[in-house]
């Protein structure tokens, strides 16, 4: 499996925070390459160098209104006011621009940590814009998932680390198609061992299979 | 890994299938993939979850749950729902459904607090006949339902009734807090349901706690089961804890289950 989502560095609400630490939980639960973003980054902190190896593809988290560069092959943003000139610029540069919805349920984390959720209307607009610029939709929950994928053009995917209903990824798959999913395990946050068991759940074709783990994450460059 | 037990699981409530048209058709047939062999399931309203059932809709509620039990008897088991609110109505549905039927505990949401007073009568019974309870129970930073118990109103009614076995619903939303405030009270199980699979929620709860205090739960249709498993299957336990809490205790805590 190809991870899409995932994070890296010192934290509040998590305490594997190295590289080496993050690889080992993720490689035990059969990933074998993962794109990682500076957890520090979601939460105003310092920059934190992100690894760049064999296994982790770094992705840089990006303000909008600030320059970027990206060593891999995408950036993640966590706000949509101003994203969509840096979606523009991913279209410029050949980058996946990765919109992450959320990061963690807001019922269970302090209002203070500034982890506020994306609106479904912004997302939506967000997605709809600059149609030929690959974009994925990251912490997405099924509702929303199902609405922007609906909605958007196909250059846009959905992770499904926080996706979650019964059989969540089946349906996703007869829904939208193969072709538009990834996986995410959102590690630290979460165990990684959920995304494994979602997609075992399945019970999909190897084709859907490969797409949905690792083909279409390739396909991207990931 | 063994069979598994879901201690938590719902019909009805308005609650969708995902594969057929029927709710307890799909839920026995997932959980029968995912090795869960039994799952205790409740239902707290017909057309949608009541937060105030009154007589006529617990009865309502309970018909439909043990109508799924009578169709599949070796894979659910059945928890009554009550309300403190309705205490006569209530004892007449545990009586139905414990003392003269099939079901192996009972179920609260939030019709009040657990520490409220008003759940003495149910309690007591409950206490009597060796039965579990299923209490909900969640911190919320945000969308705080009226009369939503916190792991601290579930201490009240433990420390009042220490012969009561609670099995407190939705760690997941109890957090590091909530297991602090039920380490005193080994009457308190708290069961793994609530929220996304955090990492080391169920590690940290059973070095709090100790295994055979954590219970695994998947609140199914509302989650998905999967990915509850997960919950315990990525966590750092040894077999011996692992197969407590996904089989070893739910066995222990619901004698009627055997």
């Amino acid at each position: 499996m190809i991870d899409v989502s995932c994070f890296v560095g010192p934290g509040p609400l998590t305490s594997v925070s190295t590289p080496d630490s993050l690889e080992a939980l993720l490689r035990a639960e059969g990933v074998v390459r993962a794109a990682v973003s500076p957890m520090p980054a979601l939460f105003g902190g310092p920059e934190f160098p992100l690894p760049s190896s064999d296994f982790f593809t770094p992705v840089p988290i990006v303000e909008p209104g600030a320059e970027f560069s990206a060593d891999g092959p995408a950036v993640r943003v966590r706000t949509a006011r101003g994203a969509e000139a840096v979606k523009r610029a991913c279209g410029a540069a050949g980058l996946v621009f990765i919109l992450q919805l959320r990061v963690a349920d807001p019922r269970n984390v302090p209002a203070e940590l500034g982890l506020a959720d994306v609106t479904l209307p912004d997302a939506l607009a967000l997605a709809r814009a600059e149609p030929g610029v690959p974009m994925i939709v990251a912490g997405a929950r099924v509702p929303e998932l199902d609405a922007i994928l609906a909605a958007a053009p196909s250059s846009v995917f959905a992770e499904l680390s926080l996706a979650e209903q019964p059989d969540v990824v089946r349906r996703a798959v007869r829904t939208h198609g193969a072709h538009r999913l990834l996986m995410g395990t959102h590690a630290p946050f979460l165990t990684p061992a959920a995304a494994r068991m979602k997609l075992a759940a399945a019970r999909l074709s190897p084709a859907e299979h490969a797409a949905v783990s690792y083909r279409n994450a390739e396909a991207l460059g990931f | 890994m063994g069979s598994v037990i879901d201690a938590h699981g719902h019909l009805g409530g308005g609650l969708l299938p995902w594969r057929s048209a029927d709710l307890a058709d799909d839920l026995v047939a997932t959980a029968a993939e995912l090795g869960i062999e039994r799952t205790l399931v409740s239902t707290l309203g017909t057309t949608s979850l009541l937060e105030h059932p009154g007589p006529d809709e617990l009865r309502a509620a309970n018909a439909i749950t043990a109508a799924a039990v009578e169709r599949y008897p070796e894979a659910l088991a059945g928890l009554v729902y009550l309300s403190p609110e309705h205490p006569r109505a209530s004892l007449d549905e545990l009586a139905r459904h414990v003392v003269d039927g099939p079901f192996v505990g009972a179920k609260l949401w939030i019709a009040v607090r657990a520490g409220d007073r008003r759940m003495d009568v149910l309690a007591e019974r409950l206490e009597e006949l060796d039965v579990p309870l299923l209490q909900h129970a969640w911190y919320k930073v945000v969308d705080r339902m009226p009369d939503e118990s916190t792991p601290a109103d579930v201490t009240e009614l433990a420390r009042r009734h220490p012969g009561l076995t609670i099995q407190m619903a939705h760690l997941g939303g109890a957090g590091r807090r909530g297991v602090a405030d039920i380490a005193p009270y080994p009457n308190i199980v708290v069961d793994t349901s609530g929220g996304d699979p955090v990492l080391g929620e169920v590690t940290h709860a059973v070095a709090t706690l100790g295994a055979e205090r954590v219970v695994f739960g998947s609140d199914v249709p509302i989650r998905d089961p999967a990915t509850a498993l997960a919950k315990v299957l990525g966590a750092e336990l040894t077999d011996e804890q692992r197969a407590l809490v996904l089989q070893g205790n739910a066995l222990r805590m619901y004698r009627r289950l055997s």
